[in-house]
């Protein structure tokens, strides 16, 4: 019964909102090894941080919790610099993954994206439509890295549940 | 067992060796695998199946799929749905279904007494007789008279509904001979491509009828497609569902009734292509003459399935009557089946008879018509009469007719596409497109096979050209010639007398007379007689009969059908489950809802939880052991008012604003200056709409030089962020300023009470708290109990008040080391019921009670808000219209209602002297004040602040409430305690 | 619904934005009438025919847009675009 797809919530992860000028954010972030992306709604990655192109002048880092601290002081996000902005949202959402051969089915279910490779690529990453709310989608080898604000955890939980299992 | 008496003993696409028992009405039947309810119900003999809708008349089943007007049923138990028609529902095991509008049994029905005061029961009755005053005499024993199904009263669990969204190139509704054809061509071009169909298997007329392709029957020139298209992983067939709605931009809305994922009940499919294929086929159009609605008398192509499909003949003296050339092929399959057809009677003339009668060895009445179907619960014989009125009796228990044909164009129409009349077709067929889609086959009004497939080719080679996919090759199928269709309109008999029952609309019950009746009365135009008639309303939505009424309609007022026009073609096609629209989204999650960090201990206390806006849940107020609700709350408010309280304020919306701009951003957006504010401290705002209403009011902070924390009302948060992104991106494009929504980044527990201090510093904390190092309205970053955290000294609750802000990642920890530090100062959690109450003795605003959408701050008295300064912040402009006007405006006053302790509903008016006239004032809140051991309200009124010390009277529906009028603050008018 | 091109993201689902209504000409200055103001203020247009219009992509990427869209058919003549040095996207469907 129910599909063939594997739903995890993760634990913690550092995250960091950066809105600004492309050129000042390139230069905030380089010493981290990252480099912007070059088509919009597309992610880079380097040594398991990601760097996510998800507005005009919108970027979000994420990075292992571990680096957290390390990040701040860094980036240094409550020093407001005239061209660009760093704010610290680690707490602000919540990820889960989900996997395996009936995914896509999962994410069809979820959200109105068109998840076609051609549409939705290997490096893909969007803030789009998750169950009536708004939420970060991405691409990962073996299926989906989904981002919601933390405070509809348990209602995605329940949903991603209730999808999964065909049950309620 | 017993044989079903009607089953032929070989032919039909059914699984005879599986016998299902299913149940009819509390009887017991068989039938097989493939049956549907309707076919099973006729092999078996079961004719009378149903009652009509307002006469109560008996009823059979008159079709074989969606476009069954008559018999609708009730399923019960695990399948347990309303309202639909027993040609669409699939016999399976332990089905158990009973006839919707008849009570106790079709057999018996009580009501059908209403065919003896059918005179009384014409056209419009429901609108002469529901009228002011008296309607509601007549209203309960109408509506259980007229009811349809009752739907299941609880969620069933076997019943788990999910919608999914599809996106594709081509999407195929349809799955006949070009439907098959279109999907089989855009699928080997590499589109991705889906089919649907409403019946269980494809093949539309290709099961229905004896048809060849290539020498063989049609079946394995189906099985060949459908072999090819499971084999391609770009194509999704969608059997036994229904495209039931055409949206904008070719999105279609599906229901798929049987999923072959078994934990999937239905399923709701948006699916979405680049080019929409309707081919939806024709229904057939019934015939208008005097008891036309008799059990037996059913449409032709339905007997024609019923054989072909499911080996059954629901008669044993079949006639046949028809205006049309393409009931012939009934006949010559009933002949080749071995049973005898009585007659045909054909309204056309000879001369225009003919292919189609050859080789037919049965009497054919040319130029006939019949007029009268006789027998009551079943049909036993039928009237006919020549041109010149000559009449003869025969003997029937099967009539078979055949109004010609109407192109399906429900799903066209829906997509906004223009219907033209064609007279070759006496029918509507698809004429302009408004999206990307085309018509192919019947629905094009293309009713011979050979030349409908040989365009369907052309079509979809051209749609795969524009979609930039290369055309395959493949071969057409070889058909038998056959004669072109033709017909000629009778939109009803001749010879027909007033009172004479010919039914236009079976499902409603709507007679030739009462079209005329209507057109009589004024109502004369398609959309008028479909209101006032009914007709082509419910379930079928006329699929049978509409054309009918139109071509009546042209009749009777002289006019061409086309003149006529159609009404509006409306979704869903066929009745759908609610369920396979709302999918997932029911139960624990039928609405979206928000959880803090401390949700869970909130629960665990046995808080009563709501939502306060945003989706927020929230603990309403504590319960305590023996006490109501009020004693709770009064419990807490005590609290905050001299011992301590807390309460978690993480839901309240925040906003990190910075760059070059900022400020000058922040100065544009509040109707107060900012300007002057320093590092470190905050101040209370309000923003205006270009309207000039208040819309939102909120703390901002000033963290650094362009860098501001503002904080924004938890229900208006998205509304804030929306307003200031559309200032910055649409009307200020190039201020530097940023804004990052930080609500989920910062959990707040807030201490409040006169001995909040004690608390926060029982926590510990690096911060220097007392009043001085500390006043009302600065903010300082630092520790408590050894987390980080920011600390705003404001105050919702006119008492000392630090609201702790942590990340959420610490705010379990710190809401359970302030539970245990202050639980020697005996500190209570607080619920958002008793911040109402604190707000309100107050006088603190409250956006949804007293800030509405249609208030400025000087109606609140507020006046001080803005600015003399500021010119430019938004909303000045028409705040400073509004009061030039000079016109009297309600204002913010507080009410002592003499209530004798009782709280005043809010929202209810105050009116001058109490009298049912227009209101001068409404209560906006009431509660129980712990301070003023009394009932307070807060509330807006004409001229309220020049009538302090009135008595006004508030009304609350029949009873009337005096109150006096006072100033909108209750406790510490002067502040001094919230700074203290 | 509808499908609506966002500069940023491309096409995406009508559930995805917040419609504003129509495009307001730009904010007069403090000088106008009164009566200006309150025409400025209080009368959109409402074609039968096109119309331009703000959308918000309030779920996806944030960006407010303008497109022209036909009230009765939905047809969608023009659309904001991004500036050539903003970025690429990838493959446009639907």
């Amino acid at each position: 019964m129910g599909y063939q797809a594997t739903i995890k919530k993760l634990g913690f992860s550092a995250i960091f909102d950066i809105k600004g000028d492309a050129s000042a954010a390139s230069k905030r972030i380089s010493h981290l090894g990252l480099v912007l992306p070059s088509e919009v709604n597309t992610a880079t990655e380097k040594d398991g941080q990601y760097l996510c192109w998800v507005g005009e002048n919108h970027w979000l880092l994420l990075a292992p919790a571990e680096k957290e601290n390390q990040l701040l002081e860094t980036l240094a996000p409550h020093d407001p610099a005239m061209d660009c902005r760093i704010v610290l949202l680690s707490d602000a959402y919540t990820f889960f993954t989900v996997t395996g051969n009936q995914a896509d089915e999962i994410l069809a279910i979820a959200s109105p994206l068109d998840i076609r490779l051609i549409n939705f690529p290997k490096n893909a990453a969007t803030y789009s439509e998750l169950f009536g709310i708004g939420g970060l989608i991405m691409r990962r080898r073996n299926g989906y890295l989904i981002a919601v604000e933390r405070s509809y955890t348990d209602m995605i939980a329940i949903y991603f549940e209730k999808v999964v299992t065909g049950k309620g | 067992m017993i044989k079903a008496p009607f089953r032929l003993p070989s032919g039909g696409m059914i699984d005879r060796r599986k016998h299902i028992e299913f149940e009819f009405n509390g009887k017991a039947y068989f039938g097989h695998e493939g049956d549907t309810l309707a076919s099973a119900l006729l092999a078996n003999g079961v004719f009378l199946t149903a009652r009509s809708f307002k006469y109560h008349r008996p009823r059979g089943i008159m079709g074989a799929g969606v476009e069954e007007p008559s018999c609708l049923v009730e399923l019960l138990g695990e399948n347990a749905a309303g309202n639909h028609p027993a040609t669409t529902i699939r016999l399976r095991p332990g089905l158990a279904a009973k006839s919707v509008n008849c009570w106790p049994s079709p057999n018996f029905d009580l009501l059908s007494i209403n065919q003896l005061f059918s005179r009384f029961l014409p056209a419009g009755f429901y609108y002469k007789t529901f009228m002011w005053p008296n309607w509601h005499l007549f209203e309960p024993s109408i509506r259980q008279a007229a009811g349809l199904a009752a739907a299941p009263d609880e969620q069933i669990p076997a019943q788990h509904y999910e919608t999914r969204y599809w996106h594709g190139d081509v999407l195929i509704v349809g799955g006949g001979p070009c439907g098959l054809l279109a999907a089989l061509v855009a699928s080997r071009s590499g589109a991705r491509v889906m089919i649907i169909d409403e019946n269980p298997h494809p093949g539309g007329y290709l099961r229905a009828s004896q048809t060849m392709m290539n020498g063989k029957p049609a079946l394995d020139w189906i099985t060949a497609i459908r072999t090819e298209l499971d084999a391609n992983s770009e194509v999704t067939q969608l059997w036994d569902s229904t495209g039931w709605g055409y949206r904008e931009n070719n999105l279609l809305m599906v229901t798929e009734r049987n999923p072959s994922e078994a934990h999937v009940f239905q399923r709701g499919w948006k699916a979405r292509a680049r080019h929409v294929i309707l081919a939806t086929g024709a229904i057939e159009r019934n015939l208008v003459f005097t008891n036309n609605d008799r059990p037996g008398i059913m449409l032709a192509s339905a007997v024609q399935r019923y054989l072909n499909e499911f080996g059954v003949i629901p008669g044993r003296l079949p006639i046949i009557f028809t205006n049309n050339n393409s009931a012939y092929q009934l006949a010559h399959e009933l002949q080749a089946a071995g049973t005898k057809v009585t007659a045909i009677v054909d309204s056309r003339p000879t001369d225009v008879i003919g292919s189609e009668k050859n080789g037919l060895e049965i009497p054919i009445y040319a130029a006939h018509q019949i007029s009268t179907a006789h027998g009551g619960k079943h049909l036993h014989a039928v009237s006919i009469h020549a041109k010149d009125g000559v009449t003869k009796k025969l003997d029937c228990d099967l009539l078979a007719v055949s109004g010609g044909w109407n192109p399906a164009v429900h799903l066209f129409s829906q997509s906004r596409s223009d219907l033209a009349y064609d007279e070759g077709l006496a029918s509507f067929v698809p004429d302009k497109q408004a999206q990307k889609l085309s018509c192919v086959g019947a629905a094009a009004g293309m009713m011979n096979m050979a030349s409908a497939m040989d365009k369907t080719v052309s079509a979809i080679t051209t749609i795969l050209g524009e979609l930039g996919f290369e055309s395959p090759t493949f071969t057409l199928p070889e058909l038998v010639p056959s004669p072109n269709y033709h017909l000629y309109p009778l939109w009803h008999v001749d010879g027909m007398k007033p009172g004479d029952k010919a039914f236009v609309d079976i499902q409603n019950d709507v007679t030739l007379d009462d079209i005329g009746l209507a057109m009589r009365e004024g109502f004369d135009t398609v959309e008028h007689v479909k209101r006032y008639t009914t007709a082509g309303m419910g379930i079928d939505q006329g699929k049978v009969g509409n054309v009918n009424v139109i071509g009546n309609i042209a009749k009777i007022s002289k006019k061409q059908p086309g003149d006529i026009g159609t009404t509006t073609f409306r979704a869903p096609f066929t009745p759908v489950d609610f369920g396979s629209i709302a999918g997932q989204r029911n139960g624990a999650t039928v609405l979206p809802f928000r959880h803090t960090p401390i949700t869970q201990w909130n629960k665990e206390q046995g808080a009563i939880m709501y939502e306060a806006g945003a989706r927020w849940q929230r603990p309403g107020y504590f319960p305590i052991v023996g006490g109501s609700m009020q004693d709770a709350i009064n419990t807490e408010a005590n609290a905050v008012r001299f011992g301590v309280g807390v309460y978690d304020g993480s839901p309240l919306g925040k906003f990190d604003i910075s760059g070059r701009d900022a400020a000058a951003f922040i100065d544009l957006l509040y109707t107060n200056d900012f300007n002057d504010l320093e590092i470190g401290m905050g101040r209370y705002g309000i923003m205006l709409n270009d309207d000039g209403m208040i819309l939102d009011d909120g703390v901002t902070f000033k963290l650094a030089e362009n860098h501001y924390l503002m904080s924004a009302s938890t229900g208006f948060a998205d509304l804030v962020f929306r307003h200031m992104e559309y200032l910055l991106q649409v009307e200020c494009p190039n201020w530097q300023v940023w804004i990052t929504p930080v609500t989920s980044q910062w959990c707040n527990a807030t201490i409040c009470g006169p001995k909040a201090r004690d608390v926060l510093a029982a926590l510990g904390t690096s911060v220097d708290i007392s009043n001085k190092a500390f006043p009302f309205m600065a903010m300082r970053d630092g520790s408590v109990a050894d987390m980080p955290a920011r600390i705003c000294r404001v105050s919702f609750t006119g008492e000392v008040s630090f609201e702790i802000n942590v990340w959420p990642r610490h705010a379990e920890a710190l809401w359970l080391r302030i539970m245990e530090a202050g639980t020697p100062f005996g500190i209570v959690p607080v619920g958002s019921e008793t911040s109402h109450v604190l707000r309100v003795e107050k006088g603190f605003l409250s956006l949804g009670h007293e800030v509405d959408g249609t208030v400025d701050p000087f109606d609140l008295g507020m006046g001080w808000i803005m600015s003399s300064k500021k010119s430019h912040s938004i909303g000045r402009r028409s705040v400073d219209i509004r009061r030039s006007s000079g016109k009297q405006r309600r204002e913010l006053i507080g009410l002592i209602p003499e209530s004798g302790g009782e709280l005043v509903p809010e929202g209810a008016p105050i009116t001058p002297n109490g009298d049912r006239i227009a209101s001068e004032g409404f209560v906006s809140a009431c509660v129980w004040s712990v301070v003023n051991k009394q009932v307070i309200a807060l509330g807006l009124l004409i001229n309220g602040r020049a009538r302090i010390g009135e008595t006004v009277i508030i009304r609350d529906q029949e009873r009337t409430i005096k109150a006096i009028v006072t100033k909108p603050c209750f406790h510490d008018p002067m502040g001094h305690r919230l700074r203290g | 619904m509808l499908i609506l091109p966002c500069p940023f993201c491309g096409q995406r689902d009508e559930s995805e934005f917040v419609n504003a209504g129509p495009t307001k000409p730009s904010r007069p200055d403090a000088n106008v009438s009164d009566a200006e103001w309150v025409d400025w203020l209080t009368v959109p247009e409402n074609p039968i025919g096109y119309i331009e219009e703000k959308w918000w992509h309030a779920k996806g990427c944030g960006k407010w847009f303008t497109i022209k869209r036909h009230t009765v058919t939905h047809e969608i003549v023009t659309a904001d675009v991004m500036p050539d040095d903003v970025g690429k996207r990838t493959g446009e469907t639907t």
